[in-house]
């Protein structure tokens, strides 16, 4: 079989393609990697389609055997990776063969590693897709003894490597870009100024289902009709303490929100260790649009995932 | 005109929100009811997902295909030619419930804050058809209204940690089935063996936004001839 065998599974390792948009109605999050960038990159860098299964290992501490010949490429946080206890480089594709020992140790920047396999991982779909909700009890965490196969075998491509300026990079401060939300009349002058002044700080009360912030606390405008909610916004609940909309964000919700992240900025926040600092910078729409879409377009760190510039 | 129909802001860089009006009331739900079915019949190329809730619409889509504006002018003439169907009755889904205190453990009081008997918080929660005004919380989970204000009664001080599946609640003037063991603060007032979401089912979930629900009281045997448990 090309594929694995896991020994350790790490803390939270999880399978995830593009996930379930398209379900929102019946209350089904979209999910998916919580940092897209990474994932696609691992994708890219073994020629899969970007969203063909990963998995995503959350704080690394994952041991695995190969079964067989196969090429696997690792992105996202920074993790000591070793293949029959030699050191190799992430963002770079490596061909196992069959009794090989791989071991990603714990991360020590960022939060999030991405394993693809060329191919993608082979794996069962629910509702279309086979990204692991645990919240919603559509798939499960990996554990030891699980077989993950790879949908092709090892190609004869050359091996393949993310250039540097295009790896994640892990820095304690991140700013990131926000749309303004129609909600925002909602909150007093005083209330935005302080939103877009002050420094926040990742909480460890952090999942793939939102990020949650601390600071000096927003004043609450109150509660709203219950709205369908997004990827990306910032919702302001009665503490005043903002959470970030990640992934697997609940599709409802009835707190004002302020505004709405950038897609490829909040990739970076999916990366952001507790205690990190993180501020927001209003941008317009037009001026989203143009970083965001197309992909090629927007700067290194953001998700320049299309541009072919691999060896 | 479209003008009157919604006002659209941006949700995010892929994303509108269309809101129908600032109040819930029929007409802004219906008006909103109309688009989504609309576009859930007839899909547009290029969105991803279309949500409704009381007030407003969600519109998520592909910034390659479509813009905001673009967007919302094309949905605007289509709320416009949706409106004859806004007003048509959504399927109607009988749900059997057993009303009982052993797992409606809030019905008595319930009954007691209202100074009514058992039977007629249960005779009021199941003689009204509700309509289901959005889903959300967990998959399935429909926001079933209007309740009754006879029972109407607020959500715990302090949510229970684990409520069973099929568990048929109430909040305010809200009510709902529980389709997963989670935790919750409404009140509980008995359960239905009926399976409210499975995704291996052709549709996964039994409930969708407009359809009519009908809760109809069962008898503890055909609760359990049914397949539920206590």
């Amino acid at each position: 079989m090309n594929g694995v065998k896991i020994l350790r599974p790490g803390m939270l390792s999880l399978i995830e393609d593009g996930g379930r948009p398209g379900y929102g109605a019946i209350g089904i999050t979209p999910g998916g990697p919580a940092d897209r960038y990474s994932a696609r990159w691992a994708n890219h860098l073994l020629g899969n389609r970007p969203e063909a299964p990963v998995v995503e290992i959350t704080l690394g501490g994952m041991v695995f055997e190969a079964l067989g010949d196969l090429r696997i490429a690792l992105t996202g946080a920074e993790a000591p990776l070793t293949i029959n206890g030699d050191p190799r480089p992430l963002w770079h594709t490596h061909t196992l063969a069959r009794g090989d020992r791989i071991e990603i140790g714990m991360a020590a920047r960022g939060l999030r590693l991405y394993l693809a396999a060329e191919g993608g991982w082979r794996c069962s779909r629910v509702l279309g897709s086979c990204a692991v909700t645990v919240r919603e009890q559509l798939g499960r965490p990996l554990e030891a003894g699980d077989l993950l196969e790879a949908s092709s075998p090892a190609g004869k491509r050359l091996s393949a490597f993310v250039p540097e300026q295009l790896q994640r990079t892990f820095p304690s401060k991140i700013t990131l870009r926000i749309l303004e939300s129609y909600h925002h009349a909602r909150f007093s002058a005083k209330a935005r100024e302080r939103f877009y002044a002050q420094r926040f700080r990742v909480t460890t009360a952090t999942d793939r289902m939102g990020c949650r912030l601390s600071g000096e606390a927003i004043d609450y405008p109150g509660e709203i009709i219950s709205e369908p909610t997004t990827l990306g916004a910032v919702q302001i609940p009665a503490d005043g303490q903002p959470i970030v909309l990640m992934a697997e964000h609940q599709t409802i919700g009835g707190y004002p929100i302020i505004g709405t992240v950038l897609p490829c900025d909040l990739d970076r926040l999916a990366q952001a260790q507790p205690g990190s600092r993180v501020r927001f910078s209003l941008i317009s729409l037009v001026e989203a649009r143009q970083l965001a879409f197309p992909a090629a377009n927007c700067p290194p760190r953001c998700s320049k995932v299309k541009s072919s510039t691999i060896s | 005109m479209s003008l009157s129909a919604f006002e659209w802001r941006p949700a995010g860089v892929d994303a509108l929100t269309l809101v129908f009006g600032e109040q819930m009331d029929g007409t802004v739900w219906a008006r909103l009811l109309g688009l989504y079915r609309h576009l859930d019949e007839h899909p547009l190329p290029g969105i991803i997902e279309v949500i409704p809730s009381y007030t407003t619409l969600y519109v998520r889509f592909d910034p390659g295909t479509h813009t905001h504006e673009a967007l919302a002018r094309t949905l605007g003439i289509l709320a416009d030619r949706a409106t004859h169907t806004a007003d048509a009755p959504g399927p109607l889904v009988e749900i059997p419930v057993w009303y009982d205190p052993r797992v409606g453990p809030d019905l008595e009081r319930i009954a007691r804050e209202h100074g009514i008997s058992i039977d007629e918080v249960i005779a009021i929660h199941s003689e009204r058809e509700y309509r289901v005004y959005a889903i959300g919380f967990a998959p399935g989970f429909g926001y079933l209204g209007e309740v009754d204000r006879r029972i109407a009664t607020p959500r715990l001080a302090t949510p229970r940690l684990k409520i069973p599946a099929g568990s048929v609640a109430l909040a305010n003037t809200q009510t709902a089935v529980y389709p997963s063991e989670s935790p919750g603060g409404w009140n509980l007032l008995g359960r239905t063996f009926v399976t409210m979401f499975d995704p291996d089912r052709k549709d996964a979930s039994l409930l969708h936004p407009g359809d009519r629900v009908r809760f109809v009281p069962i008898s503890y045997e055909a609760y359990r001839d049914g397949g539920g448990e206590v």
